[in-house]
């Protein structure tokens, strides 16, 4: 049976090593590729490869950079005492959506997961407790996923930090705009169990 | 089945989980009445009010999978999460030992084959370790080790000679060789024996002791550190020997071990 022709066998293959895309997916990203104009799939190869030479790793907080320095590490104007440690680059997007967070932030690359092998020895946390030997960090804020791996992610850093700096993990419970009835039931328990003084009681 | 099957519902461990598309998550489940299954859960991680809560990884709930005859990848309809086991996240060692236990599970059994002995003794390893104070995590956990190896059929001889059937004295310190199944005697040693691993009396007393202890009473079976050392290492290569590969939590629970065995030192 004949197959695919081989560039475009090859272009199948490339998609196909991507994160969280198998054969079929692969296959139909390849056939959009072909369907556009010449110029798009240059456009497109020409992204990949300015991405791949230009973006970098922050000195700083291991954040995606394109100089030594991210844009929040080299914001004057950020306070560089609030260190909010998170597990992607994509969290600091989160993050950053909000407008809220006035500090800094340290990108961890990954978090424990036995499992797949990956232990602390992974993370970038060596970077981490040299900004905090640096003495200028007031306070570290835990901001790994609220589970499983997240939380023992989370525990192993304040071991490491304990003592050396304050450490905060963040709020969690019920989701704002969210309706009780869909909550899990670990997330009912969560709030449950950290709930507070209501605004304005007492 | 039809499109409008409801499915069947089981209770299910969460093994593996990943993200998929913007709302959906692929896991792999240990089911109690299927045995380990990949499936997929349209819309979990957003409101929704038959998948309530994202998989989480050592998570116990009920599942309603609708089975694909010739698929690989089965679809969940509702998910209840009974209990994420929240004491596991509390200490290093206890997580670590709960994705022992999961990978345990994850490659040790085929797909579609149930297990339910293997899944109720998951689940109370994990209800154990939950609570386990930290010197009582190696108990709980070579319990699991050698409890699933005997239901696989693999159970280390650890009573004698797993050639001879000779008793082993219990003062003895003995040589266990995991492709002879357990204890190889001085007389069935031959002339060369690959991989043995020595095993003093107090490591072989621990290890029958949590064998035949209830989840309940090997949380009350510290272990002398130096010994939870030797033993970790027969475990680990009694399960390397049925995987045919070391599984990627070993030495985690190594790391564990050794840190313990040398803070009883200071």
């Amino acid at each position: 049976m004949a197959g695919f022709p081989d560039p475009l066998k090859r272009l199948i293959d490339e998609f196909e090593r991507l994160p969280g895309i198998g054969s079929k997916t692969a296959e139909r990203l390849a056939f959009a590729v072909l369907r556009g104009r010449p110029e798009e799939a240059k456009v497109f190869a020409d992204a990949l490869v300015d991405a791949k030479k230009k973006v970098m790793s922050c000195a700083t907080c291991s954040n995606v950079a394109t100089s030594e320095r991210c844009d929040v590490c080299s914001d004057a104007s950020r306070d560089q005492g609030l260190v909010l440690v998170v597990e992607h680059p994509r969290d600091v997007v989160a993050f950053e959506r909000t407008g809220r967070w006035r500090g800094t932030y340290h990108v961890l690359l990954g978090r424990l997961s036995p499992h797949e092998g990956a232990g602390a020895e992974a993370l970038s946390l060596k970077a981490l407790e040299a900004r905090v030997a640096g003495g200028k960090v007031r306070e570290i804020v835990l901001g790994t996923n609220p589970d499983t791996e997240g939380d023992a992610t989370a525990l192993a850093i304040e071991r490491r930090l304990s003592g050396k700096v304050p450490v905060t993990r963040l709020a969690r419970g019920l989701s704002s705009g969210g309706a009780i009835e869909y909550a899990g039931t670990e997330v009912l328990a969560e709030a449950l169990r950290l709930r507070r003084p209501a605004i304005g009681g007492g | 089945m039809s499109a409008k099957d409801p499915g069947e519902t089981t209770p299910a461990l969460v093994l593996k989980r990943q993200d998929y598309s913007e709302n959906s998550q692929i896991a792999r489940l240990m089911t109690r009445m299927r045995g380990k299954a990949s499936v997929l859960a349209k819309g979990i991680r957003k409101p929704n009010p038959e998948l309530l809560g994202a998989f989480d990884l050592a998570q116990l709930g009920e599942a309603t999978i609708r089975w694909r005859k010739g698929d690989s990848l089965h679809l969940v309809t509702r998910w209840r999460v009974v209990t994420g086991f929240p004491g596991l996240r509390n200490a290093l060692g206890r997580f670590y030992a709960a994705c022992h236990v999961t990978e345990v599970l994850c490659e040790g059994h085929r797909d579609l084959d149930p297990d339910t002995a293997a899944f109720d003794l998951a689940v109370e390893t994990l209800a154990a370790l939950e609570i386990a104070e930290p010197t009582a995590v190696p108990a709980v956990t070579a319990r699991f080790d050698l409890r699933w190896l005997a239901g696989a059929g693999f159970a280390p001889v650890l009573d004698g000679c797993a050639v001879c059937a000779k008793p082993a004295p219990p003062k003895a310190a003995v040589k266990i060789s995991p492709g002879r199944g357990g204890i190889v005697c001085g007389d069935c040693l031959g002339g060369t024996t690959p991989g043995l691993i020595p095993l003093a009396s107090a490591g072989r007393r621990f290890l029958l002791a949590a064998r035949d202890a209830s989840a309940a009473d090997a949380l009350g079976l510290p272990a002398d550190a130096a010994d939870i050392v030797a033993v970790r290492r027969v475990l680990d290569a009694a399960l390397e020997h049925v995987m045919e590969k070391e599984l990627k939590s070993a030495r985690f629970l190594r790391e564990i071990d050794v840190q313990r065995a040398s803070d009883a030192l200071v």
